[in-house]
């Protein structure tokens, strides 16, 4: 049990580091306020120009209240059954664990496919093995493993150093962790259970947004550090017992141009953000949500080699999702476009708007109130996609005429072949089977089941609030 | 226990006077930057939430009514003008905290009190904001009501589901003591 008292002690200290003491703030702040107030007094007009603001703000207001007014009634029209496909058949995949088709929510809850809870993680973030059978869990100087078929911790595997972001090699044996005081990657041999290797790190890596990538043979690993401003990129070999830094560098150094994305990232990053390493080892590939840009670094000049943009109206829609083969998939909800890009050629093969194939009944304002309240939380981005195990079908969650759903778009030509409505619309994932659906509505407290063979549909309420998923490596 | 604010400072205050406006905020400038710099872990961009967030207390200052502590008032509008910037700069969720203590600092204490601090700065903003007032700022429940303008028991639950995810980190500080 955690008492308040030594909570708030804790919290106290852990958090006082953040506040840079600024005793001259208070006088800043009235001689801000004094300076606004000399010239409103000077610009008497400006009162009613804020007058006319307001009441343009008022009317503005009133008429997104009436096209929510109206997205509401659409969404409580919804019936319990979806529009079934009944011809749709979903690729299926044996090569995923059993662990794979539970969705772990990011409150650290299990769901099966019959909206079972299958248990809690006590962790703060979690991450998930390749075959999905299996989730990490970062302590402190240990690993914690757990089965993602019951919940139950299975094993602990010790660490030395305090890292706090991580992948897995594509075998699953070993885990690279990033970060630290002093910081650093270690890599954790989890077969073996013990800490296998460390490499300190200099530059930004600590701090701000990073991520740590893992190439398919596992052979190297790839740091980025401070991806919201100046990035730094370090590339490591790894041989099975020893760890080197081969080279490092920060965007901006001669020679050295690195991509970045303002800090927008995926709530509860791990495994969803937007980067991978191409099969070759040599090349990363990042999205930015934030300016569209794609770009392809080249990891032995440490610079970027080529550079796309895709389409978008609000960065805030854009959902990033790289499927098992060399392809980019990006999805705007809000305005139903869908970008396909091929990672090995640098190209962007199709931009198109993907709708339902029965769309009447729109509500002509939904656009407006869609811009002005995009469906994302701030800071982060639903994940609203997902791609077949064969990578031939994305799944995207869609505005229907009168509801929410889901669509199954064929990659080729971004043919809807299958869509079915359900009672939310956030962030999606599909099992690793492929065989099932689960979408989290936006307000956190719903979430659908859709088994896509049979059409059906089971909704639940999870005990604690869920926007997302933590996603299987592929 | 907090002393209750003084009626007629807040009256004068409405009344235009610069002076008891200043009185009446210049307690509560700290603790709004302090909360502005866990919500936003950038401590230059809670100083300029904090004046701006002061620029509209200024304005919307006959909204504060007679008798209310206005130091929820105050902290509600701070709130909001991070959740604006928030929206405005694309934040992230997964920003981290600075490292105490320099490259090289290795005292557990400090790992630990890192692991804490990344804990709650990856909580969603409305649990962060609620631990933050009430475990940093040292608020009672019903003032954290008061500024994020839900009842009390909503805030107890919140409390409750962000300590759940901070568990692992807390109770690592627990076996310490």
């Amino acid at each position: 049990m955690i008492d308040d008292k030594s909570t708030r002690s804790a919290v106290h200290r852990a958090l006082e580091t953040l506040v840079r003491p600024v005793p001259e703030l208070p006088a800043k702040a009235f001689q801000r306020v004094r300076a606004e107030r000399g010239a409103d007094a000077m610009s008497g007009w400006r009162r009613w120009s804020q007058a006319a603001g307001v009441l343009a703000a008022a009317a503005l207001v009133a008429v997104v209240g009436i096209a929510l007014h109206q997205a509401a009634s659409e969404r409580s029209r919804l019936g319990p059954a979806p529009t079934t496909s009944p011809n749709f058949v979903a690729p299926t995949s044996a090569a995923k664990g059993p662990g794979a088709t539970i969705a772990w929510l990011d409150n650290l809850t299990g769901v099966d496919a019959n909206g079972h809870i299958v248990g809690t993680i006590p962790a703060s973030v979690a991450l998930r093995s390749p075959d999905g059978n299996t989730l990490y869990a970062l302590a402190h100087q240990k690993v914690e493993v757990y089965s993602a078929t019951t919940g139950k911790l299975e094993r602990t595997v010790s660490r030395t150093g305090s890292g706090d972001t991580a992948a897995v090699t594509p075998d699953g044996r070993y885990l690279a962790i990033l970060g630290g005081n002093p910081q650093g990657v270690e890599v954790v041999d989890l077969l073996a259970g013990r800490s296998a290797a460390y490499a300190a790190l200099t530059g930004p890596f600590s701090n701000d947004l990073k991520f740590v990538l893992v190439s398919a043979d596992g052979s190297r690993i790839v740091a980025v550090g401070n991806f919201w401003q100046a990035s730094a990129v370090a590339v490591l070999r790894f041989d099975g017992s020893t760890l080197r830094v081969e080279r490092q560098a920060v965007s901006g150094q001669p020679g050295h141009r690195l991509p970045n994305c303002d800090g927008m990232a995926p709530q509860n990053a791990f495994g969803g953000l937007p980067e991978r390493l191409l099969p070759d080892g040599a090349t990363l590939v990042s999205f930015c949500p934030g300016d569209g840009l794609v770009s392809w670094v080249d990891l032995s000049r440490l610079t970027i080699a080529a550079q796309v943009r895709v389409q978008e109206q609000n960065p805030f829609w854009l959902s990033p999702v790289f499927s098992t083969g060399s392809m980019l998939y990006v999805h705007e909800p809000g305005t139903r476009r869908v970008t396909s890009v091929d990672l090995l050629k640098r190209t962007i093969v199709r931009s198109a708007v993907v709708n339902a194939k029965a769309s009447t009944a729109m509500n002509p304002l939904r656009w407006l109130a869609d811009t002005l309240f995009p469906p994302a939380i701030a800071g982060g981005i639903p994940r609203s996609a997902a791609v077949s195990p064969d990578g031939t079908v994305l799944f995207v969650t869609a505005v229907f005429g009168d509801g929410i759903g889901v669509l199954a778009v064929g990659v080729r030509d971004f043919h809807v072949i299958g869509q079915w409505k359900l009672d939310g619309g956030g962030s999606l994932w599909l099992s690793g089977d492929g065989q099932t659906v689960f979408v989290t509505n936006n307000g956190g407290d719903r979430l659908s089941i859709l088994h896509l063979s049979a059409g059906t549909v089971v909704t639940v309420t999870p005990s604690m609030p869920a926007f997302d998923f933590l996603t299987i490596p592929n | 226990m907090k002393p209750a604010p003084d009626p007629d400072l807040v009256r004068t205050a409405k009344a235009g006077d610069e002076a008891a406006f200043e009185q009446l905020l210049r307690p509560l400038i700290d603790p709004a930057y302090r909360f502005a710099c866990v919500m936003l872990n950038d401590p230059g961009a809670a100083e300029d939430v904090v004046q701006e967030a002061a620029v509209k207390a200024w304005r919307k200052l006959d909204q504060l009514r007679d008798g209310f502590d206005p130091q929820p008032w105050f902290l509600g509008i701070v709130a909001n003008q991070c959740r604006s910037l928030r929206r405005t700069r694309w934040w992230s969720t997964a920003k981290v905290a600075e490292v105490p203590g320099g490259i090289g600092a290795t005292d557990e204490r400090i790992a630990r009190d890192q692991d804490l601090r990344n804990a709650i700065l990856r909580l969603r903003p409305r649990d962060r904001a609620v631990v933050t007032l009430h475990y940093f700022l040292d608020l009672p429940l019903e003032e954290v009501a008061a500024v994020t303008r839900q009842s009390v028991a909503a805030v107890r639950s919140q409390l409750y589901r962000a300590l759940h995810r901070m568990r692992p980190s807390l109770e690592i500080q627990e076996g310490l003591r």
